[in-house]
């Protein structure tokens, strides 16, 4: 079972890290409050394919799934055994 | 290196029109400032050498503006047209005139108008102009028939349209007729293709292999072009390398070129999306595309395929070529060859049966 706490951690550290935002909240809309551009989205898929694992088809996806830290959680558990991995 | 692209051929077919080749400037973003202005002024005498009509300028949120960068492709050559991206967003109608009657005044140089009827969304967003795909098309034809009555005759223009109106507008200096601007639009779309009818403009798509159109040529009653990007070579494998080499598969354009496509309503982007992957024995190839580096397809492969691939467009009706922005001289060189073979005089299917 996905620890989801452990995955925000891991999510909001990236996005400071690797992107240099500073993420308030889980639940915070990345466009609305416009930490996400294009430029920005298209950064954060390469560093959760590099971090997690997953490869991220925006031909299969809505952009929103990537809107927050809680909805992209969502999207890491879902890809399933490549993220237990990266846990472990 | 002799002068090679020969504008105004006339290709195998007697009823085929004259062919005519631009170049691309570079974009200010893809060249370190400091050497930006001496870059356009190189590229652009590099298309004037190897006998391009013109050269596209690019227009969006985030270039330098095209119409000064047109004016430095004025004045660093003789005879090179700009064709000037034309975003009505940016700009009333009266001053795109203005601008072609004035660089008639100034340089006795005709310019061609690319009307940009999309753009980036987010460009479109942030500019506050929400209206829909067709509707702006709409509203180019308003602005391009604004655009020719004042530049067509001295008398006063009285429009009213929909989406702009003018009252007794007239234009000063007047321009001289053999400097009327060509005009261009993208013709992927329906709503495309009848505002090129209505403005008498060239229809240019981004475009499919030409097989696609054997059983659909383009509208005889519409001139026609395509853009696409060229490397060519005498010898294959040396076209591919340099090809490669120039445009390596890259993940973060591939992400950005799905994003791309995820939010444009763009008619023609959809079209070459969905082509999918292109095989390498073949010269019509879109990684570059697809790994967002341009937006055109490429044609690559040795002077022969190449030459056969670009005539088959020819014969198709597509008369104008818009190549993508030339990296080196070299380019241009080798691209000349293969459009002077395309424009040999030969049948068609005799060219086809060669490759």
């Amino acid at each position: 079972m996905t620890d989801y706490t452990q995955l925000h951690q891991r999510l909001i550290d990236l996005f400071a890290n690797t992107l240099n935002l500073e993420v308030s909240s889980v639940e915070t809309d990345l466009v609305e409050s416009g930490l996400l551009d294009s430029l920005t989205l298209v950064e954060l898929f390469l560093s959760l394919e590099q971090e997690f694992g997953v490869r991220v088809s925006l031909d299969d996806l809505a952009i929103d799934s990537f809107r927050s830290v809680a909805s992209i959680a969502q999207f890491i558990a879902q890809q399933g055994a490549q993220v237990s991995q990266a846990y472990s | 290196m002799d002068s090679y692209i020969t504008t105004g051929v006339t290709p195998g077919q007697t009823s085929s029109p004259a062919v005519e080749i631009f170049a691309t400037c570079p974009q200010s973003i893809q060249v370190a400032k400091e050497n930006y202005l001496n870059h356009v002024i190189e590229v652009s005498r590099w298309s004037e050498k190897y006998g391009c009509k013109g050269i596209l300028v690019y227009t969006d949120n985030g270039l330098v503006d095209p119409w000064l960068v047109s004016q430095l492709v004025i004045q660093s050559t003789d005879a090179l047209c700009p064709l000037v991206a034309v975003q009505p967003v940016y700009m009333h109608p009266y001053t795109v005139a203005k601008m072609a009657a004035s660089y008639g005044f100034l340089y006795n140089r005709r310019i061609y108008l690319n009307m940009v009827a999309g753009g980036f969304k987010n460009d479109l967003n942030a500019l506050n102009d929400p209206t829909p795909h067709d509707r702006r098309y709409d509203r180019m034809i308003e602005y391009v028939t604004i655009i020719k009555q004042l530049l067509e005759s001295p008398g006063p223009v009285s429009f009213t349209g929909e989406f702009y109106q003018t009252d007794k507008l007239k234009m000063t200096p007047p321009l001289p007729p053999e400097l009327f601007p060509g005009i261009f639009v993208s013709g992927s779309s329906e709503a495309g293709l009848a505002a090129a009818k209505a403005m008498g403009a060239t229809a240019v798509k981004y475009p499919k292999p030409p097989g696609e159109y054997e059983s659909e040529p383009p509208d005889n009653s519409l001139d026609s072009g395509v853009r696409v990007g060229i490397v060519v070579r005498e010898d294959e494998d040396e076209a591919w390398r340099v090809a490669h080499e120039r445009f390596p598969e890259d993940r973060k354009g591939h992400l950005m070129r799905q994003l791309a496509n995820k939010t444009s309503d763009s008619e023609w982007h959809k079209q070459i999306y969905e082509l999918g992957e292109t095989s390498e024995n073949n010269p019509y190839w879109l990684v570059p595309f697809q790994s967002y580096k341009t937006n055109c397809p490429y044609l690559v492969g040795n002077y022969e395929k190449v030459a056969a691939e670009l005539r088959r467009y020819i014969g198709l009706g597509f008369s104008t070529f818009i190549m993508d922005i030339p990296p080196e001289e070299e380019e241009l060189y080798h691209a000349g060859i293969a459009f002077k073979r395309a424009a040999a005089r030969q049948p068609v299917e005799a060219v086809k049966e060669t490759v």
